[in-house]
């Protein structure tokens, strides 16, 4: 049999209802380091594949609960990237043209030749993965600077992009802090990949084991080397989301990586260097000494982005909602009175709140017009008002009361004009005109 | 494929074979449920028994077992069910003991 190199990080979910043949094909993979999963039923298999990543599913075709070809068609279109393989018994040959027409990249019979089957998934899992670094190096689909979510203006945020140091970028939840990492990283012209870490949530082990990677062997379920995001970032960026939320311990390490460009696998002894560039995101103020060591922040800050909450550039949700929703749906319409709810309403959770409302609601939409009906917006949350307000120029202070009146308002564009005592005209040119300021 | 998952793969033929007789017996009791009831839900049960210890065997190095279950599996396609009725009509155990035939080549 041949030694068929595995890619590292190879993730497998096993969806076959024999327990034993599930489980066999999970530990024969899983000897042989590849991180595989186990189902038996197509609603298992959903669960898992919404919770984790997997760059291959190899699924049986005969199932307790019917066969996969939802399973696959609706997995594919949230990500594309991940690659299907059928199987099933020499009786159901016909299977074959329904699994690949539902999306399946191959369709093996049983028995299975495991070698053949390594083989396979192998080649499968190298092409998934790399659909995934392409999918990551790529622009960002929303142009950042569009609707004057930074502080600073194209040119400037262009000019940072351009240089070797770090990056720190602030911003409430979901105000788009990915969407800006990856626009520097476009901008930037490295040439390496765009790697990023959610660092919420994580343990330092774990956190180390991904940042750093480890050498097979180095902790109990090691089974093959793994490079970790440091490394495969070279020549590239690294993006560090939720930074505020790194353990204490795992600050120390990054500082050092930061500082020296080198680092050890877990379990290595070889040093290995990094050229990567490190952007870190938080919500909270990363220059506040509780959350990060300031030697860590003042290697990270070279550079300060911070973007606005939507709140605060309500004149810029009609030209994104509407965006959204014809990506969503060409040709829809939004009422006039959907956007007026749209425009009065908060926005806690940013871009990422109003992508999922108007998801939400066109999804559900009959017909081609979104009202206020058919709005599922949640109920508005009053977002916590700073201590204080901090000093504004005359243009902003009279942008934010047109923007307080207007929200009063509902969105009713003629009633705040009446209670602001100026005309519809005056109002319009006035919200066009701090929309073109931004 | 590496040495550890040949061994890995060893141990679960061998796992398997002890399993065997106990999923023999299942298949047999679905299939005498199926042909009794007649039930379109039995039927479907026996089938996926037959289908999935077909490619189970198969796979875990019993090639009889797995040509034994695949020709049951293929008698149990519900179209035909009425004809297996009529060619089965035979006593509990024959079934496992054809399996068993097959399985020893």
């Amino acid at each position: 049999m041949s030694d068929a190199p595995l890619p590292e990080s190879f993730s497998l979910l096993v969806l076959e209802d024999d327990p034993t043949l599930g489980r066999t094909i999970v530990d024969v993979m899983g000897a042989g380091g590849i991180r595989a999963v186990h189902a038996q039923t197509i609603r298992e298999a959903d669960r898992l594949i919404r919770e984790s990543s997997f760059d291959v599913v190899l699924a049986d075709w005969v199932l307790p609960d019917g066969d996969p070809s939802s399973l696959i068609a609706e997995s594919s279109a949230r990500d594309d990237t991940i690659q299907f393989v059928a199987m099933t018994g020499q009786n159901r040959g016909d299977s074959a043209a329904q699994a690949l027409k539902a999306g399946a990249e191959q369709f093996l019979l049983k028995p299975l030749d495991f070698e053949a089957l390594q083989l396979v998934l192998t080649r499968l899992a190298r092409k998934a993965q790399a659909a995934r670094a392409a999918a990551a190096s790529a622009p960002p689909e929303i142009d950042p600077f569009g609707t004057g979510v930074a502080d600073l203006e194209r040119p400037q945020c262009a000019r940072i992009a351009r240089q070797k140091g770090n990056v720190v970028i602030a911003g409430e939840t979901g105000s788009g802090k990915g969407v800006m990492a990856r626009w520097i990283h476009h901008e930037s012209g490295r040439t390496g990949p765009f790697v990023s870490l959610n660092c919420a949530g994580l343990n330092p082990e774990l956190l180390e084991s991904e940042l750093f990677g480890h050498e097979r062997g180095a902790f109990t379920g090691a089974a093959q080397r793994k490079r970790g995001l440091f490394e495969l970032a070279r020549g590239g960026t690294l993006f560090l989301d939720e930074l505020g939320e790194l353990p204490r311990i795992s600050q120390a390490k990054i500082l050092k990586v930061v500082e020296e460009g080198k680092f050890r696998r877990v379990g290595g002894t070889q040093e290995i260097t990094t050229d990567a560039r490190v952007i870190g995101a938080s919500h909270a103020d990363l220059s506040n000494p509780e959350i990060l060591r300031p030697d860590l922040y003042y290697r990270l800050a070279t550079y300060r982005i911070s973007l606005r909450p939507l709140r605060e550039r309500r004149y810029a949700i009609q030209g994104l909602a509407e965006a959204i929703a014809r990506e969503l749906r060409p040709g829809i319409r939004l009422a006039p009175d959907a956007l007026a709810a749209l425009r009065a309403h908060e926005w806690p959770g940013n871009i990422r709140e109003l992508r999922n409302v108007i998801e939400r609601s066109v999804s559900l939409l009959e017909g081609n017009t979104l009202t206020r009906d058919a709005l599922d917006l949640l109920s508005p949350r009053r977002s916590t008002p700073s201590a204080e307000a901090p000093l504004c120029t005359l243009a902003e202070l009279e942008s934010a009361h047109i923007d307080r009146v207007v929200r009063h308002c509902a969105g009713n564009l003629s009633q705040a004009a009446k209670v602001l005592g100026i005309s519809r005209t005056t109002l319009y040119k006035k919200l066009a005109a701090v929309q073109a300021s931004a | 494929m590496e040495v550890e998952q040949r061994a890995v793969l060893a141990r679960a033929q061998a796992a398997f074979r002890s399993e065997l007789p106990r999923r023999v017996e299942a298949l047999e009791a679905a299939i005498v449920r199926a042909l009794e009831t007649r039930g379109e839900a039995e039927l479907w049960a026996a089938y996926r028994h037959a289908h999935s210890l077909a490619g189970t065997a198969g796979t875990l190095g019993e090639p009889g077992v797995a040509e034994a279950c695949a020709l049951l599996e293929a008698s149990l396609e519900p179209p035909i069910a009425d004809d297996l009725a009529a060619t089965l009509a035979a006593p509990r155990g024959t079934l496992a003991t054809l399996v068993a035939q097959l399985a020893r080549g």
